[in-house]
């Protein structure tokens, strides 16, 4: 490969890994102009357009590059978003070579995550904290923690298998539901509603639906219209499976 | 004065924990988990003090979004890094996951009155997350610049 | 740069400056099909997405040539659509070479607009005639002639800036919406809403409707789609910005 196929490479790999991983639009592309800038060329261009990242690299010589690469599966995690930013910033001021960046990337692509207990009592935190929240009672906090640890499990499980990206909090609503349902006998004095409203909160999409915004208002109204319309589909998976489960059971 | 401390102080400090537990399912750097936590702290205190003052909730959550987002962005050049690190969990508190629950029940129970305005009000508030991040947002970069960039920092 | 890179080029930038003008996306698409057919090849392509272009060229010997270009600035300005329409026929009758045509696009980039002042004038004579027109009367008229001058020449400062797009908007309600309550109040004869309304009309986004309907009804999904949200975007934030005007002036 010569120079410029691997820049333009490397300019993809980042933006992948950045979209992939829940970075705004503006920064992957941003990311990726910066890359691709180390050239000195006029005219670069590089898009991110939800699902689809596009780049191109004019030369001179043999005529423009360009290179597209689908994105196919989104989920979040600030830790590679954050290793691609320091690693772009080194490469854009001269600290690191092409060949190292690639090696970077690389291992960036392939760093672990957190440790599944951690993950775990995360949710199980979020899901108690916000119920808590909500309306201030220990005990609806308590067993929203359990329920939310239930969820993380849950989504731990659905990460390892290929399953479509509404499925997700569609199964989170059902469980969360289900377990309030039960729950909610042996412990009368809690309430169904605090438990739900509690555990459902790291299954909302409110940071997708944030982001849609900010890309709209950005003027990237194509993946701001697409993401705003992923966070519909998502919510209504998860009201589905909640509100399936409660006509059942109420 | 009981009621305060635990408005303006207990709840902030549900909020910090439970976003910096929100930092660790999106994976997080682990020196920057604080950090996250703290925004959603400063979020969720002004929520309170607007709520508590006679605020709307759309109010609230607009000025609590501004608050978190300008908190974000200080941080975000202090620590270089993306905004969104601190951003994302420290909005997390005004999702309005009661309301979808509203919209849920009120759905499954009939009124379509009533499940109208719900979603409504849902996307209102979501709304008022959305305005009040790009406001600050789009705000020049030296507004918040005035401290200092953290150089020495190992992992970078 | 060889003939391929260059015809590419052209089309880019042709395709560029109509999008960013304000040209609706079937004429876009036509204008750079029509240069890249100068080449005489098979399979060209030209698509044009709201805020991106993207052009391949098919070419026997090298391998296919593809270049994409994201369009920031969204104008209004039918002077540079009819220039660029004049140059683009004039090259693809094979009246000027490549190089001249690149050349007169650069011209055309770098065309000056109409002077502040007159742009100013216009919206300013525009809303003083929409403010007579909605029922308003002789004295509506006049102040809405100032409201929309001070109006107009906010949303001609903005437009040079680098501001996220709906600001422009946001501002010229807000503006709008201060002055017409100011002049409200020093004028109690006057109709609020008539003067809000006529002095309105040139903000509304009117033209970009058109343009997404007739880009739905053509098939150009993605762009109508888009467009319809920029549409709804625009008209909140021009409501957003009277609103926070109207609850000031009610408010003291």
């Amino acid at each position: 490969m010569d120079n410029d196929t691997k820049l333009i490479n490397l300019a993809l790999d980042s933006g992948e890994i950045m979209l992939k991983n829940g970075a705004e639009t503006f920064r992957v592309q941003d990311t990726m102009k910066r890359i691709l800038s180390t050239t000195g060329r006029d005219k670069i261009e590089a898009q991110a357009l939800s699902t689809l990242l596009m780049v191109t690299l004019p030369r001179e010589e043999k005529g423009p590059l360009s290179m597209m690469r689908g994105i196919h599966s989104r989920t979040v995690n600030f830790h590679k978003v954050c290793a691609v930013n320091n690693m772009s910033r080194a490469f854009v001021s001269g600290q690191i070579s092409l060949d190292n960046a690639l090696a970077q990337v690389e291992a960036i692509r392939n760093e672990s995550a957190y440790h599944p207990f951690l993950h775990i009592a995360g949710y199980g935190i979020i899901a108690g904290g916000f119920s808590y929240l909500t309306v201030p009672s220990i005990l609806d906090g308590f067993l929203a923690f359990l329920v939310g640890m239930l969820l993380g499990v849950l989504d731990l499980w659905l990460d390892s298998k290929k399953v479509p990206y509404f499925f997700g909090p569609f199964l989170g609503g059902v469980v969360a539901a289900q377990c309030a349902c039960w729950i909610h006998p042996l412990f009368p004095t809690s309430h169904i509603h605090n438990i739900i409203i509690g555990s459902i909160m790291p299954l909302l999409p409110g940071v997708t639906f944030s982001k849609s915004m900010r890309d709209l208002l950005e003027g990237n109204l194509i993946s701001g219209y697409t993401k705003a319309v992923e966070a519909l589909v998502v919510a209504c998976s998860l009201a589905g499976g909640v509100g399936m489960t409660l006509s059942y059971f109420v | 004065m009981n009621e305060q401390i635990f408005y303006y102080i207990v709840h902030p400090l549900i909020a910090f924990v439970a976003c910096m537990a929100y930092a660790i399912v999106c994976n997080a750097p682990r020196r920057e988990i604080p950090y996250s936590g703290l925004t959603a702290f400063i979020c969720w205190l002004t929520y309170q003090l607007v709520i508590r003052h006679g605020g709307t909730a759309f109010v609230a959550t607009l000025l609590a979004t501004c608050a978190a987002t300008s908190f974000a962005r200080i941080l975000s050049y202090h620590r270089m890094l993306p905004t969104i690190v601190y951003h994302i969990p420290g909005i997390l508190p005004l999702v309005p996951g009661a309301a979808v629950y509203r919209c849920i029940t009120s759905a499954m129970e009939g009124g379509a009155l009533d499940t109208t305005v719900n979603i409504l009000t849902a996307f209102k508030l979501a709304g008022a997350i959305g305005i009040g991040s790009v406001i600050v947002l789009v705000l020049p970069q030296k507004w918040f610049s005035f401290f200092p960039r953290h150089l020495n920092r190992k992992d970078a | 740069m060889d003939y391929d890179t260059q015809l590419i080029n052209l089309a880019l930038d042709a395709g560029e400056l109509m999008l960013a003008s304000g040209a609706e996306t079937f004429r876009v698409q036509d204008t750079m099909k029509r240069i890249l057919s100068v080449s005489g090849r098979d399979k060209i392509e030209a698509l044009a997405m709201c805020t991106l272009l993207i052009v391949t060229l098919p070419r026997e010997e090298k391998g296919p040539l593809s270049m994409a270009r994201a369009v920031k600035s969204r104008d209004v300005n039918f002077e540079k659509i009819c220039a660029v329409n004049d140059m683009s026929r004039a090259f693809v009758s094979g009246q000027i070479t490549v190089e001249e045509a690149l050349d007169r696009c650069h011209a055309i980039y770098d065309a000056p607009n109409f002077r502040f002042g007159t742009r100013a004038l216009a919206y300013a004579l525009n809303g003083a005639g929409f403010a007579i027109m909605v029922g308003g009367g002789v004295l509506d008229g006049f102040v809405s002639f100032f409201v929309a001058l001070l109006m107009g020449a906010t949303l001609v400062y903005l437009s040079d800036k680098k501001v996220p797009f709906f600001f422009g908007p946001l501002m010229g309600g807000l503006v709008t919406g201060l002055v017409a309550c100011g002049a409200h109040l020093f004028l109690p004869g006057t109709q609020l809403d008539k003067m809000i309304i006529g002095t309105m009309k040139a903000l509304l986004p009117g033209l970009a409707l058109s343009k997404a309907m007739r880009d739905l009804l053509e098939g150009n999904l993605i762009s109508g789609n888009s467009k319809v949200v920029e549409v709804l975007l625009n008209a909140v934030s021009i409501a957003g910005g009277v609103a926070i005007a109207l609850t000031i002036f009610h408010m003291s």
